[in-house]
């Protein structure tokens, strides 16, 4: 039972943790960001079933707040950079040297 | 329960909401919003020391005397940079937010010195991390911005990995609390969940091999943001991984500790090997707090109380040497290549004389608080039985020498150039000044008599 979940969260957190270095697109890479924080939700709930601790579940209530308020900072920096540079490729963030 | 205990984050909070509230009624009137905040925490500071003998536990949240040894600390580095951003942002547009967001930052680190509950230490961690991107893209310039998409994205991925690590510790040990941690099953997972934990700090306290965001995110972001990342939110990143790995992850401890010793030394020796080549003074100060970085992760390396006791002078003293630098530095506006410091000394003496003594002061040379820290701290290693590593250590701190002291090279042994920058004097800058003052006497306060703090430290640890 617990290997299924498990598999599943590790699953969606590696999908998430390669999107996050493949995609140049900054709302993929916070889509892929994403995925990765709801592979956590998944194990946190994981830990409630399997401990009887409903202490796991309100954590992913509070991981699920976070998220929102990640996204709204995130979605700002990233109209920012379409304002300044009319594109939201990432590879906007790297500098030249000096 | 006693609710006192928190005073100073009370007052903190306090400070922060007013001061939003005034945004609104009188938007551009930085002097305002400075000297409140500025009195705001001077008060939180001195709540914080009447009552640092009072301590006691709060269920999620745990206050001893060394959580409140490190309020202090973010305290002050908060202070040095609200008086340094006064005369930074003088001419700029930037409204209160800035310092309400700051004020949130120096809380979500308080409250993380503390907690010993899960979902407090996460939660703080991402109130701490969400202020500081907003710290960074405030200006909305164009390299502000750019550092801020690199610092965002770096830091929710780094979040994520250290959810994914409590969340599989949370599964093997099956506690909420850190210091109800039951270990005996699943031995698989809580090695995954260490190693998770060990990638999101990784990340925060730039460790090799996740430390190459820092000098573009040093490069961009306006110069006092960068002298508060640089410095509290390190030290409060070391506060938690103390709470972590040598409380919560003691039973571990075999398997951590090699692991710990080599990321530790190859930070070091990644950190100071890349900053040779690096021409600009910022970019040279974001590869010296990767290599601070590598000496501070000795500490867990040998994991002894004495090594903890080091580790909190060197913080401290590193808090000093690094805001005093990006004072300096401030004085620069966004002209901060070695060119621009060519022959400076000549143009404006007492600068180029303070900002020789903060990089002299970095490079360990006694009698300095960076050469204090550095030898208390290595002692600790040496008397743990690690000689190979302290002398490893040590000849890390050789090659640093060569740039930090090409700073004040440039700075005094060079005719000034049509590149050299003209620093604005006068009154106008006199904050910035007094910041560097009280850099300048701590860091060879420390240097002379550090003692004094380790004694206080010693009796709490």
């Amino acid at each position: 039972m617990l290997t299924h979940y498990l598999v599943l969260a590790f699953l969606l957190f590696s999908i998430g943790a390669f999107g996050v270095l493949t995609r140049r697109n900054a709302i993929a890479i916070l889509m892929a960001i994403e995925l990765m924080l709801n592979a956590s939700n998944i194990a946190l709930v994981t830990f409630s079933r399997l401990h009887g601790n409903l202490g796991g579940q309100l954590f992913a209530f509070f991981t699920i707040t976070i998220t929102v308020a990640e996204v709204a900072v995130g979605l700002a920096i990233v109209v920012l950079i379409y304002r300044l540079r009319k594109t939201v490729n990432a590879d906007e963030m790297d500098f030249l040297k000096g | 329960m006693n609710l006192s205990l928190l005073t100073p984050e009370y007052v903190v909070l306090g400070t922060a909401v007013v001061l939003l509230f005034l945004a609104f009624l009188t938007p551009r009137r930085a002097v305002i919003f400075n000297t409140f905040t500025v009195l705001g925490v001077i008060l939180a500071m001195f709540l914080e020391m009447v009552s640092l003998g009072n301590t006691g536990s709060l269920g999620m949240l745990q206050v001893t005397p060394l959580a409140r040894i490190f309020d202090l600390m973010f305290m002050a580095a908060t202070l040095l940079v609200v008086l340094m951003a006064m005369d930074y942002f003088e001419a700029r547009e930037v409204g209160g937010e800035f310092y309400f967001f700051l004020l949130m930052a120096l809380l979500a680190m308080m409250v993380l010195a503390k907690s010993v509950h899960l979902v407090v230490a996460f939660l703080a961690l991402e109130l701490l991390s969400f202020s500081l991107f907003v710290l960074v893209a405030l200006l909305q310039e164009e390299n502000a911005v750019r550092a801020a998409l690199k610092f965002f994205f770096v830091g929710a991925y780094s979040s994520s990995f250290f959810l994914m690590g409590m969340a599989l510790l949370l599964i093997s040990s099956g506690s909420l609390y850190l210091n109800q941690f039951l270990f005996g099953h699943h031995l698989a997972l809580t090695v995954v969940g260490i190693a998770l934990l060990l990638v999101g700090f990784g990340f925060k306290l730039v460790y090799v091999p996740f430390h190459l965001w820092t000098p573009d995110v040093f490069r961009g972001a306006p110069t006092p943001v960068v002298a508060f990342i640089a410095t509290a939110p390190k030290a409060a990143g070391f506060a938690l991984l103390l709470q972590v790995l040598a409380r919560a992850l003691v039973p571990y401890a075999a398997q951590w500790m090699p692991i710990v010793v080599w990321l530790a030394g190859l930070t070091m020796l990644a950190g100071n090997l890349a900053a040779l080549r690096e021409t600009n003074v910022k970019r040279i100060l974001a590869f010296s707090t990767i290599a601070h970085a590598g000496y501070l992760l000795l500490a867990f390396g040998v994991n002894t109380t004495g090594a903890y006791q080091a580790l909190t002078l060197y913080l401290l003293a590193y808090i000093f040497m690094t805001v005093g630098a990006f004072a300096g530095l401030a004085y620069l506006g966004e002209r901060t290549r070695l060119d621009n410091l060519r022959g400076l000394a000549r143009r404006d003496p007492w600068l180029a004389l303070f900002l020789s003594l903060f990089f002299v002061a970095l490079a360990g040379i006694p009698p300095t608080a960076g050469f204090a820290a550095k030898f208390y701290l290595f002692a600790e290693v040496i008397r743990a039985g690690h000689p190979a590593l302290a002398l490893y250590a040590f000849l890390n701190g050789v090659v640093s020498a060569y740039y930090y002291l090409r700073v004040p090279a440039t700075l005094y042994m060079y005719e000034a150039s049509e590149e050299t920058v003209v620093p604005v004097s006068g009154r106008r800058y006199s904050l910035l000044g007094t910041v560097m003052w009280i850099a300048v006497v701590l860091v060879f306060y420390l240097g002379i008599y550090p003692t004094t703090f380790l004694e206080v430290v010693r009796q709490v640890f």
